[in-house]
């Protein structure tokens, strides 16, 4: 199995007062042997200002997938969850040859008045969970 | 006797196939993979709103010469995400029909500045130079209030004068 994310690195540009921001959206394509397959996502090192110990924390960090609940709004606006727990991005079955982009994904930062300014860098994990 | 070996062998086989079952899932099934890791940047740049409860204040100077209020005091409010930020504030002259009322005749008052009398009441300062209004660490919101006066002479011409008082801002990131 296969996974390809495009782009590969997402960025945040906050240029005015605090509030939500929106990096590119990254399509996540996959190609499978197995029958049932998930891909899951995970923050694994918050967003942490350059040679500093100045954080944005998990969750303030948000996405926004085809199984996020778009009902519900838990401050960076309708189907945005936070990245504090791991989250579901695509699942499927068997693909054979052919790589399928299975989801669209859209992130979202929360700025808060408290976050210093500078370059923060962080990192989220992509893995996958297979069923032959 | 012949009971429990037949119970004891359906145990064996159940507690086998549970094994089994474990086993294979462990294996072939449900296993998680790693897979990419998206690389996230986010820049915040440094930021300062400055707001004003009003956009204008007016002199009524319908009297004898001598020191005015304004018809308003000005509330200003800072946020900012600075480590830390100063706003300085700083009029122009009023100019009317052909004449000109200094900005040092034009006086404020901040709950900081110093409690002496320069000529229009005390903590009142002259406007001749800019003037630190506030200063802070990062937050979300921040206010001061101010207060103006005007001291008027018999040498202002009757008539409308108008001037701007400018908001200037020191950040350090």
């Amino acid at each position: 199995m296969s996974i390809i994310l495009s782009p590969d690195s997402i960025s945040f540009h906050a240029d005015s007062s605090p509030g939500t921001f929106d990096s590119q959206p990254v399509d996540v394509t996959v190609r499978s042997d197995y029958k049932d397959w998930s891909v899951h996502c995970e923050a694994i090192s918050p967003l942490t200002l350059s040679k500093e110990k100045n954080q944005i924390p998990f969750e303030h960090l948000f996405i926004n997938t085809p199984y996020t609940n778009r009902a519900v709004d838990k401050g960076a606006g309708p189907g945005y969850e936070s990245m504090d727990e791991p989250r579901l991005v695509a699942k499927g079955t068997f693909t054979g040859l052919i790589a399928i982009k299975a989801s669209s994904l859209k992130f979202r930062l929360l700025t808060t008045w408290e976050d210093k300014p500078g370059t923060y860098v962080g990192q989220i994990r992509f893995t996958y969970l297979t069923n032959p | 006797m012949k009971k429990n070996i037949i119970y004891l062998f359906l145990f064996s086989l159940i507690t086998l196939s549970t094994v089994i079952f474990l086993v294979h899932k462990r294996v072939y099934g449900d296993t998680s993979h790693p897979g990419p890791v998206l690389q996230v940047t986010a820049i915040i740049e440094p930021c300062i709103n400055i707001t004003l409860s009003t956009n204008a204040i007016v002199f009524n100077c319908k009297g004898a010469p001598g020191v005015y209020n304004s018809d308003q005091n000005v509330v200003v409010r800072v946020g900012s995400n600075c480590g830390n930020w100063t706003v300085k504030c700083s009029a122009t002259p009023l100019k009317g029909d052909g004449a000109t009322i200094p900005s040092e005749r034009m006086f404020i008052k901040a709950p900081d500045t110093p409690n002496t009398d320069k000529g229009a009441g005390r903590g009142f300062e002259p406007m001749s130079a800019e003037k630190v209004v506030l200063k802070g660490s990062p937050t979300e919101s921040k206010e001061t209030t101010l207060e103006f006066r005007l001291k008027t002479t018999w040498e202002d011409k009757a008539g409308t004068y108008t001037g701007q008082i400018n908001y200037t801002y020191l950040a350090n990131p």
